[in-house]
């Protein structure tokens, strides 16, 4: 069953993009591999997109989404039509010959990996980010059976496309379903780096860039998951490629396809904008007509506006909460000026780790590659050390090429990538290497294609091919370190419990919680990383980013807190961890024993787990205990429940 | 294509791979015990 839904959801998902590029009149101008790299990314964008509409209608029964994926299916004839049976379709593939003896182990390596990323696929869902609102929105939504808005800012009330598409996996066929199609997902990215290096490069070229971009740190620890960034990669390489192309062709069906991937970026993170408003500046200044700038602002807003729109409806603010104080808010919003400040204080030291400067700019690459700080997480979620290898050499090609380079749109897909580094540097809310992780397969590709421009002319006597193979090698070992903690139990028939518990931080609370609480009892839950694993209601109170109930250090109102517990029907707080009480974590405690002391609250009774976990793939777990207090709100009114204000 | 200075660029590009290729190793060399632990 599980397998029936993975394969009907690729098959709807290229139909639905070879529709899309068929009715562009782009499948005869795409490479065989191209078009369909091109078809899933396009048709993977678009069932995000139909999944917005079927939510807000309330239409999330799985034959209701079934019955909408399988409009999809009449597409896959298309794929026969387009690129797919034109092997030479948009310029023949490279012809230069490739030894066996260099296909046959990259074809090997690019099995091993994916196989791998099977395995890691069929271990229950870990990464905190995931459980905390990746996989855990599309969960609550499907409970409810509609369209949630929760007033979150950064990863709820925010763009949600790509996690619409794991609503539609998890609805038609459960969990499994959904992190096989996180796999099936992230292996996209692949499939297109190798289609642009095809038209471009050899075949051993082109495989060892897609096994290289498949295996970068930042993939292995995300692509797997519900993270964003490898499915948004997808987008960028359709954007940043069509806008370039777009340029030469003063095309608009180009045009349109850059607007289509830039939008649907831009509907999956708000860091979308930036490419999205990148290849608009792209086409403008290389475009001699309206047309293709008309066509690319109206299908970018088409693709992109249905998360904006719902945080305006909602809010007020359609990039909640960025233009607080700038536009009026509904009323409702809970958003506070000191929730902002909080927030910007918070977790602004957390996510720059160096200065917006020049100097940095240049450096920040290098650092983040041989020696990264620690707000980077460049160490295990970097980006390889491919790109800066062949950065050199790359120079050396485009130097020998350089009076035809402008006449290159890969050139202009190169400019796309580097204005959008340039803004994430200065604009960015984060500094953490992965957030790159969109930019860099664009980069991989021109990189190896200048750099095999200065081989063609220069023999290197190896060194590109050295460079590659020390690249695979390196991330390949580290895929295989990666992969223990979810081979090792598999080959032991470990349960889910088992594997959880060691996996996920505080697994035995949402334990305890599921079993010790009763169906309907809502939680305030402090701690994010078991939201999806909860079976019961949740509040999910973060403390950052969130103020529906206040939690910041400086919240001292009892009273208060009871009243925004009542509004959200809370039955329970859940206090801790006690490792957290020094850092802020000690508001949920303070005031529920503020509660407790007015008669408005019983307990707490002590809940005791496992520590929090370092690191999933290299453990450093210690025997130390950590401990989280359970309070029960009465439902009978209390000395507090006075009527009040604010 | 002959290029008269291909030697020099040919050593240039060696003597970075190798170099890149040790630093980016270098700074995971901390981790080597506790992937060595892992493996056993």
């Amino acid at each position: 069953m599980t397998a029936a839904v993975l394969l009907f959801l690729i098959l709807a998902v290229c139909g639905g993009g070879a529709a899309l590029l068929a009715a562009l009149g782009l499948s005869a101008r795409l490479g065989r591999f191209e078009f369909l790299g091109w078809a899933f990314a396009l048709g993977y964008g678009l069932l995000g997109w139909v999944m917005f509409p079927l939510a807000a209608l309330g239409w999330l029964a799985p034959w209701q989404i079934a019955a909408t994926c399988a409009v999809g299916l009449a597409g896959l004839p298309l794929l026969r039509r387009g690129g797919l049976a034109a092997p030479h379709a948009g310029g023949a593939p490279h012809a230069d010959g490739a030894p066996w003896w260099r296909v046959a182990p990259l074809l090997l390596l690019l099995a091993g990996l994916m196989a791998l990323d099977g395995v890691e696929a069929l271990a229950p869902p870990a990464d905190a980010d995931s459980l905390a609102y990746h996989y855990a929105l599309p969960r609550r939504m499907l409970e409810a059976g509609h369209l949630l808005f929760v007033e979150r800012a950064l990863d709820a009330a925010s763009p949600q496309l790509t996690q619409m598409t794991l609503a539609a996996a998890l609805a038609l066929g459960g969990e499994r379903a959904m992190t096989l199609w996180s796999m099936v997902s992230g292996w996209g990215i692949g499939l297109l780096v190798f289609g642009l290096a095809r038209r471009h490069l050899p075949l051993d070229w082109s495989l060892a860039l897609a096994a290289a971009t498949l295996s970068l740190p930042a993939m292995l620890y995300a692509g797997g998951t519900g993270q964003v960034e490898p499915r948004t990669a997808m987008f960028l390489l359709v954007a940043a490629v069509a806008s370039g192309r777009a340029t030469r062709h003063d095309s608009v069906a180009w045009a349109l396809a850059a607007a289509l991937a830039a939008g649907f970026f831009a509907a999956s993170k708000y860091t979308g904008l930036l490419p999205a408003t990148v290849c608009f500046v792209i086409l403008a200044a290389r475009t001699r007509h309206w047309r293709p700038l008309a066509a690319y602002a109206a299908a970018g807003l088409a693709a992109a506006w249905q998360w904006y729109g719902w945080n305006w409806w909602n809010t007020g603010d359609p990039i909640f909460p960025m233009l607080f104080g700038h536009l009026p808010y509904a009323p409702g919003t809970a958003w506070s000026a000191e929730q902002a400040r909080y927030m910007a204080e918070s977790l602004m030291p957390m996510e720059l780790g160096v200065p917006r400067s020049l100097g940095w700019l240049f450096a920040y690459p290098l650092s983040a590659t041989f020696a990264g700080h620690p707000a980077f997480e460049s160490g295990r979620t970097g980006l390889g050390p491919l790109a800066v290898l062949l950065a050199p050499l790359a120079l050396g090609g485009a130097w020998v090429h350089r009076r035809r380079l402008t006449a290159q749109p890969l050139t202009w897909a190169l400019v796309v990538v580097a204005l959008c580094y340039l803004l994430w540097f200065f604009l960015g809310p984060s500094q953490r290497v992965r957030h790159l992780l969109p930019l860099v397969p664009v980069l991989l590709v021109v990189l190896a294609v200048a750099a095999h421009r200065l081989a063609a002319t220069v023999s290197l006597g190896g060194a590109t091919w050295a460079a590659l193979a020390f690249a695979l090698a390196v991330q390949a070992a580290g895929q295989g370190v990666f992969a223990l903690k979810f081979v090792r139990p598999l080959l032991a028939g470990g349960d889910r419990d088992s594997f959880l518990a060691a996996n996920v931080n505080y697994y035995e609370l949402a334990q305890w919680l599921n079993h010790d609480l009763g169906p309907a009892t809502k939680i305030l839950l402090p701690v994010r990383e078991i939201d999806y694993l909860v079976t019961r209601p949740i509040f999910h109170a973060n403390r950052y980013v969130q103020s529906v109930v206040d939690l910041r250090p400086e919240a001292d109102d009892p009273e208060r807190f009871l009243r925004q517990l009542r509004r959200q029907n809370v039955d329970v707080v859940v206090a801790g961890p006690a490792s957290g009480f020094a850092g802020g974590g000690e508001t949920p405690e303070r005031l529920s024993r503020a509660l407790v002391a007015a008669g408005c609250a019983s307990g707490p009774q002590e809940v005791v787990t496992a520590s929090a976990i370092p690191s999933r793939t290299l453990g450093g777990r210690t025997t130390e205990k950590d401990r989280f207090h359970i309070y029960r709100i009465s439902h009978e009114p209390c000395f507090l429940d006075r009527p009040a204000a604010g | 294509m002959k290029h008269r200075l291909a030697p020099l660029i040919i050593m240039a590009a060696w003597a970075w791979v190798a170099l890149a290729a040790l630093a980016y190793v270098h700074q995971f060399a901390g981790l080597a015990p506790t992937v060595m632990a892992l493996l056993r």
